[in-house]
């Protein structure tokens, strides 16, 4: 069957609202929350951010794959790697992209501000990733380099990886937003128009490139002479790692994130793409981290709890509000014609993560009876996940980075191996319980609609 | 009906020149029927299709295939560079009736650089040469500073603090060339073949870092550099073939996919050429391992500084062929002192040792040509380009480069040169192949021969600073007469140039004009 479900047969959204405290709740949300989502989602430098992390994603996936079967968690094998000399080979592509997204991320995220500013991407992109090389290298090169002169020249990969990953981010949007503002004022190279364009660009490049550079080369220097010892030391020192230890075990900030996406998704709002636009940039890196800690030592335990999608995948399936549970129960359980049609058509794409049609289809969005389980659901979930990490009967995910299509329980296993697997396992059956009572109104309330249309 | 004829040439000037004339050739004969109009290479796409017969400027004879294959009815005239250079209309319209070409004609440099420059990966090349180049220049700031030739200066910088901070500035930019040349190069090379430029220089980079077996703590950065830069086109242009690879594979499996949304098996399809590349250059850098080599960086430096110091092995004609590669590097838009140098430096350097230690003991010198040989007869970087950027200072006509000289004279004092080899440019451009070569390789020998019949003496090989300005280099390495030697050597230099240089600058003044009297008499047709 086609994906058409915007067909006839499906109904749009009812306008009946049950009780007058809803109303005025949507009235005020929608009075608050609109403006705010749509500063968010519109905030050029958050989604340089978000973009810049989509561009490094399939570095990071196809590196955690790589790591991901030089790890797998039967010892004969492993043993086998570490004999023949394979692990080594196994854990390079790993090196080359997780250990150095920092690098990777500086570029990209400079290149969307400037292409958010309809300026030059690859000019502020390249200047960004010089000037992040610059700052990450002025440690190594006071050190060892500067006392001896004939040694052979080499950058410290610590901050290349997640470490690094705030420095990046400041460093890219600072860069790329100098850059463009420097190339909006007209200090540039003016070459008359009968030079050809691709060498007038780049002379674009020479004045805001040199004075960001030297700038960067300044404040690295100075802050080399800190008690910090460098800037990445600095950031990390003061930002990143406090705000790591606060975001990664903090249940109660994770379920405030939570419950907003699901409020924003019942306005029929993207969520996950708002909400994200403020998490991701404090979820990757610490994703990041475990990952790090995972790749030196598969059996280490993991500092990092709430860890994006990792930790979410690990017990919500098909989307927002856990709606696989709600698609399977529709398919097995429906009596609705409606109910039952929607299911097995939005099921397998659930699987995946894609619930649009359930969302817009039942619809969840704007349906007061949907209005606990989308913003609730998925929290008692994770505060149930979050309780048998902390305790340690089901692992704490490794952070890999995987498609975002990967179904649930293949997930579980890849994450954290099986008891992670068996966990996801009981998680769907629990959205399914969770999910039953509501299911059961609207489904009746479609009989309802359905026999009374016949008899009309 | 009469036959509409388009002519293209890289920005519609010169072309709207030879329009006008080719028009005033029509006028004149009855028998002609024709409409005739320019336009640039930019907006073939918009006028090509409206043209019977499309005439193309010799300098972008590699868009003629193309083009025909893309219009198979039109006819497409490639314009002989003689016709071009003298913008004879009617000749254009003899080149049409009596419909000849140029093929049959021998074979010429000329033509053999333009298939050359047709290759995509280097058009891909030249491209992120253009685009690294501010980068070199940053670059070569850091490094004039650090070895300023006045010492002072140098003490100051030294006692402070300074020399460091320069340091770094260079090594992160002229030190990173390869790892930037990694990314841009296979950026450029994906746009050329259809592939997202981001996407293709990310998986390039993450290659290259790869191949430099780029793990644990530090990562070592000897072929961060020139020493890399080989090493680089390689990754980039193999790590871009990869993503034809999913081309096909997502072609081929997707056919029993229709009912499944494009989102979700794009989503793992995405990841093949990535995957694939990591594979192939994971299997390289674990065979290189095993190799006398030990990794593949070092087996194409190895195999290039081979071949070049084979060469090189018997003095003044090996030398000269070396300057001829550096020369030939840079036309395409390589760095190629770098890359030579690079190479050339292990030879080179305990030749000007042996000389300074002979020099010391009062013996006669034993070597002419060794490391410092270059800087003492070569003026303003590659090509010797000192004179030219004084001659576009005060000499020229053209906006472009009496602009572009004003830029290029400071830094050609120090031996910087970069505004011009890309700006002027000198990098791709036929009109001055010929003198960006023949003025060094001449001075190379010149140089040589006096030395050798001892008129002039060898250079001593006292370390200066490369930056060490024409004159200055030549008292201290060999005292009055070197100078003096080098003064002539500046004038006959500049006697070379000449020539070369009111060619271009005509042409760029009659761009100009051409220009000017379209913005104030309205829109040129």
């Amino acid at each position: 069957m086609p994906l058409d479900f915007a067909g006839d047969t499906l109904e749009l959204p009812k306008k009946e609202r049950g009780f007058s405290f809803m109303d005025k709740l949507m009235g005020f949300l929608e009075k608050y929350l609109m403006p705010i989502s749509a500063k968010l989602s519109g905030n050029r430098y958050l989604r340089a951010i978000s973009n810049g992390f989509i561009a490094v994603m399939t570095a990071n996936i196809v590196g955690s794959m790589f790591t991901l079967i030089g790890n797998l968690p039967i010892p004969a094998y492993t043993n086998w790697l570490n004999e023949t000399g394979l692990s080594a080979i196994l854990a390079l592509p790993g090196a080359v992209t997780v250990s150095m997204i920092s690098l990777y991320a500086a570029f990209f995220i400079a290149y969307h501000l400037a292409r958010e500013f309809n300026s030059d991407g690859l000019g502020a992109g390249l200047v960004s990733l010089i000037s992040f090389l610059l700052v990450t290298g002025t440690g190594t090169y006071f050190t060892a380099a500067a006392a001896d002169a004939g040694a052979v020249s080499a950058v410290s990969t610590e901050y290349l990886a997640a470490k690094g990953l705030f420095t990046a981010m400041i460093l890219a949007l600072l860069t790329a937003r100098v850059y463009v503002w420097i190339l909006d004022k007209g200090w540039t190279i003016k070459l008359p128009d009968s030079v050809p364009p691709n060498v007038s660009n780049s002379f674009k490049t020479l004045i805001p490139g040199f004075i960001i550079i030297t700038c960067w080369l300044v404040i690295a220097s100075l802050f080399k002479m800190t008690s910090y010892g460098g800037l990445h030391q600095f950031i990390f020192g003061i930002i990143q790692s406090n705000l790591m230890r606060f975001m990664g075990n903090n249940i109660w900030a994770w379920l405030f994130f939570n419950i907003m996406t699901g409020l924003l998704w019942f306005f029929g709002l993207h969520g996950g793409n708002i909400v994200g636009s403020i998490t991701n940039p404090i979820y990757t890196p610490l994703s990041l981290e475990n990952l790090e800690i995972y790749m030196a030592d598969p059996t280490a335990k993991m500092p990092n709890i709430f860890i994006g999608t990792a930790f979410t995948k690990a017990f919500t399936f098909g989307g927002v509000g856990s709606m696989m549970g709600l698609a399977i129960l529709m398919v097995l359980f429906a009596k609705s014609q409606q109910m039952k049609t929607l299911g097995k058509l939005s099921l397998p794409t659930t699987i995946f993560f894609i619930n649009e049609p359930l969302l817009f289809g039942i619809p969840c969005v704007l349906n007061p009876l949907f209005f606990l389980p989308l913003l609730f659901l998925t929290g008692i979930q994770g505060t149930l996940t979050y309780i048998v990490m902390k305790i340690g009967i089901v692992p704490i995910p490794h952070g890999v980075q995987l498609p975002w299509t990967t179904p649930g329980i293949i997930h579980g296993f890849l994450q954290g191996g099986v008891m992670l697997a068996i966990w996801e396992l009981l998680m769907i059956l629990l959205s399914m319980v969770l999910w039953y009572p509501f299911f059961k109104i609207q489904d009746n309330k479609f009989v309802l609609e359905e026999t009374g249309a016949v008899e009309e | 009906m009469s036959e509409k004829i388009l002519v293209v040439c890289g920005a519609g000037m010169t072309s709207s020149i030879l329009v006008s004339r080719m028009r005033e050739y029509v006028a004149e004969h009855e028998e002609l029927d024709y409409k005739i109009g320019s336009c640039a290479v930019n907006q073939m796409e918009q006028y090509v299709p409206q043209a019977d017969i499309v005439f193309i400027a010799p300098h972008l004879a590699y868009l003629k295939e193309e083009t025909e294959k893309k219009y198979p009815e039109k006819k497409i005239v490639r314009i002989t560079s003689e016709v071009y250079g003298t913008l004879d209309g009617a000749a254009v319209l003899v080149l049409l009736a009596e419909k000849k070409e140029e093929k049959p004609e021998k074979l010429r440099l000329e033509d053999i650089l333009v298939k050359v420059a047709n290759r995509r990966i280097i058009r891909a090349i030249s491209a992120a040469s253009y685009r690294l180049m501010p980068v070199l220049i940053i670059g070569g700031i850091f490094t004039l500073l650090q070895n300023f030739p006045f010492q002072p200066f140098m003490d100051l910088i030294a006692g402070t603090g300074f020399e460091t901070m320069l340091k770094i500035g260079e090594q992160y930019t002229t030190g990173c060339i390869s790892v930037y040349m990694a990314f841009l190069v296979a950026y450029q090379y994906g746009r050329e073949m259809d592939v997202s430029g981001p996407h293709a220089g990310i998986n390039s980079l993450v290659c290259f870092f790869l191949i430099l077996n780029v793990s644990g703590a530090s990562a070592d950065m000897t072929y961060f550099g020139a020493r890399g830069v080989f090493c680089s086109f390689i990754t980039a242009f193999l790590s871009v073939k990869m993503f034809g690879l999913m081309e096909q594979l997502s072609t081929k499996f997707t056919a029993g996919l229709e009912r499944v949304p494009k989102q979700i098996y794009m989503s793992f399809f995405s990841l093949i050429p990535m995957t694939a590349s990591i594979l192939v250059f994971t299997l390289i850098t674990a065979v290189f391992a095993l190799s006398p080599y030990g990794s593949f960086p070092e087996f194409v430096y190895q195999v290039l500084q081979n071949s070049l110091s084979g060469l090189v092995g018997e003095h003044i004609i090996g030398f000269m062929i070396s300057v001829l590669m550096i020369q030939l590097l840079w036309f395409v838009g390589i760095h190629g002192g770098n890359v030579i140098n690079s190479i050339m430096r292990p030879i080179l350097l305990p030749l000007a040792l042996e000389n300074l230690q002979a020099y010391r003991l009062g013996l006669p010198l034993p070597h002419i040509i060794h490391s410092y040989f270059l800087t003492v007869c070569t003026f303003g970087g590659a090509g010797s380009t000192l004179i030219l950027a004084l001659l576009m200072r005060y000499q020229a006509r053209s906006a472009h480069m009496k602009e572009l000289g004003k830029i290029a004279l400071p830094m050609g004092i120090f031996f910087i040169n970069e505004p011009i080899i890309l700006g002027l440019p000198i990098m791709m451009n036929p009109i001055l192949l010929a003198p960006f070569i023949l003025v060094p390789e001449i001075s190379v020998l010149l140089t040589y021969t006096v030395m050798k019949t001892g008129l002039v003496p060898a250079p001593i090989g006292i370390e200066l600073p490369w930056t060490t300005p024409m004159i200055i280099s030549g008292l201290l390495q060999g005292g009055w007469r070197l100078a003096v030697w080098q003064a002539v050597l500046f004038v006959i230099q500049g006697l070379i140039w000449y020539p070369f240089f009111r060619l271009q600058d005509r042409k760029y003044a009659e761009e100009e004009s051409v220009r000017k009297s379209a913005a104030a008499g309205g829109r040129q047709p």
